[in-house]
């Protein structure tokens, strides 16, 4: 998982139906210390984040497994919302 | 699998339900002889590994299915194990 910061959000009506429902958050990933690294990506979001907040995020399979049906194409989904780091 | 080395911990009230049992914690990947082998990310501790411990990481969903039992992991790194010591031929790290 890595740390990052929701940037902004993605409407999409027409996607594939795997996707109908998700919530779509774009997240600029970040150095524990907070320096952006890497491009953005595009996430789903089941815990309810909102723009502007720290969260952690997971790729591959495991992004999939966080939707209701697991066998859907998200390859990223946040995981968390954080509160503090800690270095 | 691979070393790191744990740099510190991250604290999350709003988390996947599946997270919630578990220490969130931040590691930098290592080479064997201790240099920095790519960016910091986050692991979940199955050891109680704490910040300064050097530890054996995998970062793999179907390991994290075997470890955590969990038919759909929403999980793939895990701490493994805390290392004592590592002995690589040509000297000693960790």
């Amino acid at each position: 998982m890595h740390i990052a910061r929701v940037i902004g959000t993605v409407v999409a009506t027409r996607k594939v139906e795997q996707l109908e429902g998700s919530k779509l958050m774009v997240v600029q990933a970040l150095s524990p210390e907070g320096e952006p690294t890497g491009r953005p990506l595009v996430a789903i979001d089941t815990v309810g984040a909102g723009p502007g907040d720290i969260v952690y995020y997971v790729r591959g399979r495991e992004a999939a497994h966080t939707l209701e049906d697991k066998f859907n194409p998200a390859d990223a989904a946040i995981m968390g919302i954080v509160d503090k780091v800690d270095l | 699998m691979y070393i790191a080395k744990v740099i510190g911990d991250v604290v999350s009230s709003v988390k996947y339900e599946t997270l919630h049992s578990h220490k969130l914690l931040i590691i930098q990947p290592l080479d064997p002889d201790g240099t920095h082998a790519g960016e910091p990310l986050m692991a979940i501790d199955m050891v109680d590994a704490g910040k300064g411990d050097i530890v054996l990481i995998v970062d793999q969903g179907t390991a994290a299915r075997q470890v955590l039992s969990q038919e759909f992991p929403t999980i793939r790194t895990l701490i493994l194990g805390i290392v004592d010591r590592i002995d690589v031929s040509g000297g000693t790290a960790g």
